[in-house]
């Protein structure tokens, strides 16, 4: 059936798992990636899209390494499986925010996993893609340096929907700052 | 139009095996791919795998798809799958079997092309018919010992069909209906397992009523007569809890089991006659009845259990007529009572439920099954199934976003047609919206918004500006609120609300916001609150926090008023830290969990906490709800608290607002799934355990033993725990609803108004959705139920919602 996890096109590369274990944990998991997201949509919408499927444990945004800001992902975790699976079988392919997002198991989340692993700080495939994609920081990589100036002036780049979630006095600073 | 029915021509002529004439497959395996493609580089292999489909592969997709291209003769075309199929029965006989009978089951539809198919192989070679026939038999018997109902409907079925086949002789399937309708005679038995066995005999009818008639007509009377003297003792008195439309209007919504009655009288005043069915079997008929038939064993139906729960009676929703279509479709709509509308809509159901698992595949069966039966209007048929599947009550059969999912990818692959008859069905339900039961009413505004939200938000609201003129708590009014605060936190609010015309803009929430009562000096410990919240963000250990809040001074007042005061500044200043996002929120309430904790140890301080929330949150209902649920799972706060709150505080939320259910329904499944993990971690430790008695002879055993009996005794206490729970939880919620409804009918009579406003039609339906959908819990308490809850100075009117439920059980 659907939970046959086996299927599950997205894979962690950089978990130093045993392909058997890794296996093992997503039949086990309860955590989805969620992918193709726009930078601008909120937990708050992700939260209220993922209830839907079943109770949401928690939801943790994916950031860019160094801007500390949606980079278009995320994991959504449930306190059930059969919740989970509700999820990548119904979600995935349908829209949230207008875009066409991808939902796949995940092996679990670990501390480190909310960053984007790509050149720039974002995801791999934004350092490659060609087109111009607004929602998700303009150009791609290649085409960024060049063409971003342009844009910039008569597009209001970056102007549009503001970020409510950013990190500098976000997530991390409050971690920060509430240690004790 | 002709656009999109071309391209699906063409794709499917490419797609499908022809099987009469073509190479049908490759025994060896070898690659067959005309384009000659060249696997190249990463990812190749995927493709490669796709062509090289393995001889069983083929065999698979040759039954699966037999009947699919409409080029040929469809008997011709199973002729000569069996030709195919036959020498390979040595080797691949169970695989074949298997998805034979997996077929019938998911194709629906298409059930006689493999009737048909069984025929000619039992035709070509007996003892294939014969172990068939003894493979239904074991899954019919399995499927009826572990109550798997909807199998036993469809086995029924195919037996059924089979006897046209001539598979199954006639004279078996007579004594399999009588076995069925003896049910109906066990004395003092449920109506549930009554109905549920003369519903599946009913509806295997269609399929061989005509032969009946023709070859056995004195058994087939005596049959209907047994049916109709049960149909005519049974009660409905259920029916206005099932029933998504409180009247007849815009169309009568009756009980199953009674319209296919209805229905199935009528095909016998027509001679049998339907125009759905594909019966391969018929030009055939003289080849197959050459044929040896297999008569069945005696079928044995198990007795009643505590353990069978049959399925709960249901209604047919209907929301469209022949004035409702256009008008070169209307007139070919099958009337209410035909049997083709029960057929049609038997089929496309069929096909839904047995496809959960993919959503894609279920909408490509159903584009099948609208261009078959081109000449019916089946896709209007289909989206007022799917209608009837999201309305369902007391709750839809699976996940609401399964029924979502499919509308989408019927409106991707019927792009020209169905969006048009949704938007159709859409207008047809807002303008009813008077005659719908609340809870359907909610489930609409779920699914218009989730709709809408796939489509860019695009909807033509000006047609529906007669709205703005009805009252604000009209139903009209409250629906297009409902479905704008869904959008708003779909989308972004922003977003939404520049999308929403000028005029409908006062029906618009306002966008989340939080309300921190301690930001402005003047209130009472406004200081507190300050320095609370400058050493949260000072990073200062718990105990000093703790120190900073029990240096609250309110004067002469009660020591009761002193822990209002702490609790509210408290968890304000927790909730004030954490306004960002939700997981900020959450990291909050985790990080200062133990100084709540302390705080609320009576029911009174977790009131006082559940108000402040309600304070703080008076503006952001989805934030409300998910911190409500936390503080729960965070074991601050218990659910009975949760409901004295909703009911008894000055600051509970409104009775008809979407919020106010969703944390009463919450409440119902977090009890109802804790107590159920609990007795399911006991059930497999008890098991564990006999397992280990049986070896009692090791020596190291004995100690594991030893802790298996603690652990045991552990859970039961906490099941026991756990169920008291679900009994205060459970009933408290009933008897306050009821009381409330009660006070609201005595003030109307004493002032002689009428009764029936919206928040008394709101809590009734919501109130009795809840009974039914935990009516085996209910069930349970039953004495408590009648005795406390509904008990003699009710007010009648309410004493209704009590009958309606015990109706069902």
């Amino acid at each position: 059936m659907a939970s046959a996890p086996t299927l599950s096109n997205y894979r962690d590369h950089k978990a130093d798992i045993d392909p058997d274990d890794y296996q093992q944990l997503l039949v086990q998991s309860t955590t989805l990636y969620v992918g193709n997201l726009s930078f601008y949509t909120t937990e708050e919408q992700i939260y209220e899209l993922f209830s839907m499927a079943g109770d949401v444990k928690r939801v943790i945004m994916g950031l860019d390494r160094h801007k500390k800001t949606p980079c278009g992902f995320c994991f959504v975790e449930y306190y059930e499986k059969s919740a989970a699976s509700i999820a990548v079988k119904y979600i995935n392919g349908t829209k949230l925010d207008g875009r066409i997002v991808r939902t796949d198991w995940d092996a679990g989340f670990k501390e480190g996993r909310q960053y984007g692993r790509g050149r720039r700080g974002g995801q791999v495939r934004d350092d490659y893609r060609n087109d111009y994609d607004e929602e998700r920081g303009g150009f791609g990589g290649r085409h960024q340096q060049i063409r971003d100036a342009e844009y910039e002036d008569d597009r209001g780049f970056g102007g549009g929907r503001r970020h409510r979630f950013s990190e500098p006095g976000g997530k991390k600073d409050l971690s920060e700052s509430m240690e004790t | 139009m002709s656009t999109w029915r071309d391209r699906d021509e063409r794709k499917r002529g490419r797609d499908d095996y022809d099987v009469p004439d073509g190479p049908p497959y490759s025994k060896r395996g070898r690659r067959s791919d005309p384009s000659g493609y060249r696997g190249r580089g990463g990812g190749a292999w995927k493709d490669e795998r796709k062509v090289e489909l393995s001889t069983e592969e083929k065999l698979v997709s040759l039954i699966e798809r037999v009947g699919n291209d409409t080029k040929g003769l469809l008997e011709n075309t199973i002729q000569s799958l069996a030709d195919i199929l036959i020498p390979e029965m040595d080797e691949y006989k169970d695989k074949i079997m298997q998805t034979i009978m997996r077929c019938a089951r998911e194709y629906s539809e298409k059930m006689s092309i493999y009737s048909t198919l069984v025929g000619a192989l039992n035709m070509k070679k007996s003892d294939i018919g014969e172990e068939f026939v003894d493979l239904l038999i074991e899954d019919l018997k399995s499927a009826l010992t572990m109550n798997k109902f909807l199998s036993v409907k469809s086995l029924v079925r195919f037996l059924s069909d089979l006897t046209n086949a001539r598979v199954v002789p006639l004279s078996s399937i007579v004594s399999l209906y009588d076995t069925l309708i003896t049910v109906t005679y066990e004395p003092g038995i449920s109506q549930l397992r009554s109905d549920w066995y003369t519903y599946v005999l009913l509806s295997s009818l269609p399929w061989v009523g005509g032969e009946l008639q023709q070859k056995r007509q004195v058994e087939l009377d005596r049959l209907l007569s047994a049916i109709g003297g049960y149909m005519s003792k049974r009660t409905t008195n259920y029916l206005p809890a099932l029933q998504s439309w409180q009247s007849d209007r815009p169309y009568p919504q009756r009980d199953q089991l009674d319209l296919l009655w209805s229905q199935v009288l009528k095909m016998k005043e027509e001679g049998w006659k339907e125009g759905v069915l594909v019966r391969p079997y018929a030009p055939l008929e003289s080849e197959l009845s050459s044929a040896y038939g297999h008569p069945l064993p005696n079928i044995i139906i198990p007795g009643h259990t505590l353990d069978s729960a049959y399925p709960l009676p249901s209604t047919v929703f209907r929301c469209i007529g022949e004035s409702d279509l256009p008008p070169h479709v209307g007139p070919s709509l099958p009337q209410s009572e035909s049997i083709n509308r029960y057929l049609i809509t038997d089929i496309i159901s069929s096909i839904i439920n047995s496809h959960t698992g993919n959503r894609k595949a279920c909408a490509h069966q159903l584009n099948v099954v609208i261009e078959r039966l081109h000449h019916l209007p089946v896709e209007y048929m289909t989206a007022e199934v799917l209608f009837g599947f999201i309305f369902t009550l007391p709750v839809p059969p699976h996940s609401l976003l399964y029924y979502g999912s499919l509308t989408i990818e019927l409106c991707k692959l019927r792009p020209a047609t169905y969006p048009v008859i949704l938007t159709q069905l859409i207008d047809i339900l807002f303008s009813q919206l008077d005659h719908i039961n609340f809870v359907v009413a909610e489930r609409f505004a779920w699914w218009f918004s989730y709709h809408l939200s796939n489509y860019g938000y695009h909807w033509d609201w000006s047609k529906w500006v007669w709205c703005l003129q009805c009252a604000p708590d009209s139903p009209p009014c409250w629906f297009v609120k409902q479905v704008f605060e869904r959008c708003s936190r779909l989308g972004s609010h922003e977003v939404f609300s520049e999308l929403v015309p000028d005029d409908f803009k006062p029906l618009l929430t306002p966008p989340n916001d939080s309300y921190y009562l301690y930001a402005e000096d003047g209130v009472q410990g406004f200081e507190v609150a300050k320095q609370l919240v400058e050493s949260m963000k000072a990073k200062v250990p718990l105990e000093r926090l703790k120190e900073v809040l029990d240096g609250t001074d309110i004067g002469n007042n009660s020591e009761e008023q002193l822990l209002e005061l702490k609790v509210s500044i408290l968890t304000h200043c927790i909730l004030h830290i954490g306004d960002k996002t939700i997981s900020h929120c959450f990291t909050a309430l985790h990080k200062f969990r133990s100084l709540l904790l302390e705080l609320l140890e009576t029911e009174n301080a977790k009131l006082y906490c559940l108000s402040a929330v309600g304070e703080f949150f008076e503006e952001n209902t989805q934030l409300h709800c998910l911190v409500i649920d936390r503080l729960v799972r965070q074991e601050l706060i218990d659910n009975g608290s949760i409901i004295k709150w909703c009911f008894t505080s000055s600051n509970h939320p409104d009775f008809t607002s979407r919020l106010f259910w969703d944390i009463l329904r919450s409440s119902f499944s977090r009890v109802n799934k804790s107590l159920l993990q609990c007795e399911k971690e006991l059930e497999e430790i008890k098991e564990k355990l006999q397992k280990t008695t049986g070896l009692d002879e090791l020596v190291d055993g004995t100690e594991d033993k030893q802790e298996l009996e603690w652990k045991i005794q552990e859970l039961e206490e906490k099941v026991e725990e756990r169920s008291t729970e679900q009994k205060e939880v459970f009933l408290s919620t009933c008897r306050y609803l009821i009381e409330s409804l009660c006070s609201h009918l005595s003030t109307c009579d004493e002032e002689g108004t009428d009764y029936e406003t919206t928040w008394y039609t709101c809590i009734t339906d919501n109130t009795r959705q809840l009974l039914i959908q935990y009516h085996t819990v209910y069930r349970q308490y039953s004495y408590s139920l009648e005795s406390d809850c509904f008990g003699g100075g009710v007010d009648l009117r309410v004493q209704e919602i009590y009958k309606q439920f015990q109706g069902i059980l």
